[in-house]
């Protein structure tokens, strides 16, 4: 096309009301667009997220790993009649048993007991968990949340 | 005082509904829902009979071999290996599963030196499952070198 001929066309639509900045955008077809993705995204999306829990073993593997021994080892096991048996061995050896409350294991009294040996024992950073075999799954998980509060490393024992 | 009152216009024939409002709210909306929807970082797609356990998680970006323990079945990597019965299954077969998965492993990690025979496995389990079925699919695990355990679980944070 030539410039003139270009011109030519301007002018034409100039005359008809095309270079008006007066309009309004049709925004029907975005809303739709929209409303079909918001659709998808909502279907799709998961709103549960899921978490992870490292638990490495207190026994096994391939290679023994070499660390600095902690002062007093902590393993907390979970009993069928909901009570905790807390064993400290190394430095101080002794064991607390935790009582249950009503039907429900009490990890309240159990937080306070291990905060206790974390104020003695500062530079202790791990504690085994181990379970009798009829306690459930989600019964140790709670545990392990509890005693992940004062000690992040906890390892899963009685393997 | 003077009040002055605008004569209001009759009903027009040609009715326009305002869009630009409710184009920003889908806006918002769609902008919210793909930020939740990219957030979830570990990709773990469970049977429909079983209920992952709740409890307070750091969620982070952890690809390793899964684990999946229900009521009825061991899925490794999504493929039924044992059956369970009574919280019972066959030890053998979860065994030669995972020394399979291994044996594959390492065959790669020979191919190729930029990959490593990975130690790690998520374990997706049913929160009512006893501790003793928890306690022989890792101790099968363990035996085969799979030593770091991650445990799935639905954040409550």
């Amino acid at each position: 096309m030539s410039v003139s001929e270009f011109q030519a066309r301007l002018k034409a639509s100039s005359a008809n009301g095309f270079d008006s900045q007066d309009f309004d955008l049709n925004l029907a077809p975005i809303i739709d667009c929209f409303t079909v993705l918001i659709a998808f995204v909502m279907i799709s999306t998961a709103f549960a997220s899921i978490g992870i829990l490292d638990a490495g073993i207190a026994a096994g593997g391939d290679k023994a790993i070499s660390a600095a021994i902690p002062p007093v080892r902590i393993s907390v096991e979970v009993l069928a009649d909901h009570r905790f048996n807390l064993k400290i061995s190394g430095k101080e050896n002794r064991e607390i048993t935790i009582p249950a409350r009503g039907d429900s294991w009490d990890h309240g009294v159990l937080k306070i007991r291990l905060d206790e040996i974390k104020n003695r024992f500062p530079s202790v950073n791990g504690a085994v968990i181990t379970a009798v075999n009829s306690v459930k799954y989600d019964s140790v998980i709670r545990t392990m949340e509890q005693i992940r509060t004062t000690f992040p490393a906890v390892m899963l024992g009685g393997l | 005082m003077k009040k002055s009152f605008l004569k209001s216009k009759g009903p027009s024939d040609q009715m326009s509904i305002q869009i630009t409002s409710m184009a920003d709210i889908f806006m918002i909306l769609l902008v919210f829902l793909l930020k939740s929807y990219g957030s979830g970082l570990i990709e773990i797609s469970t049977s429909k009979d079983l209920t992952m356990p709740q409890a307070v998680a750091e969620s982070g970006s952890v690809d390793a071999l899964k684990v999946e323990i229900s009521e009825k079945v061991v899925l490794l990597e999504g493929k039924p290996v044992a059956e369970v019965r009574n919280f019972e299954f066959d030890g053998k077969s979860l065994a030669g599963a995972f020394a399979g998965e291994r044996k594959r492993q390492q065959a790669l990690a020979k191919t190729d030196s930029g990959v490593k025979a990975d130690a790690r496995v998520i374990m997706i389990a049913d929160r009512n499952i006893p501790y003793s079925t928890i306690k022989s699919v890792l101790a099968s695990a363990a035996s085969n070198g799979y030593t770091d355990f991650k445990l799935a679980v639905v954040q409550t944070n």
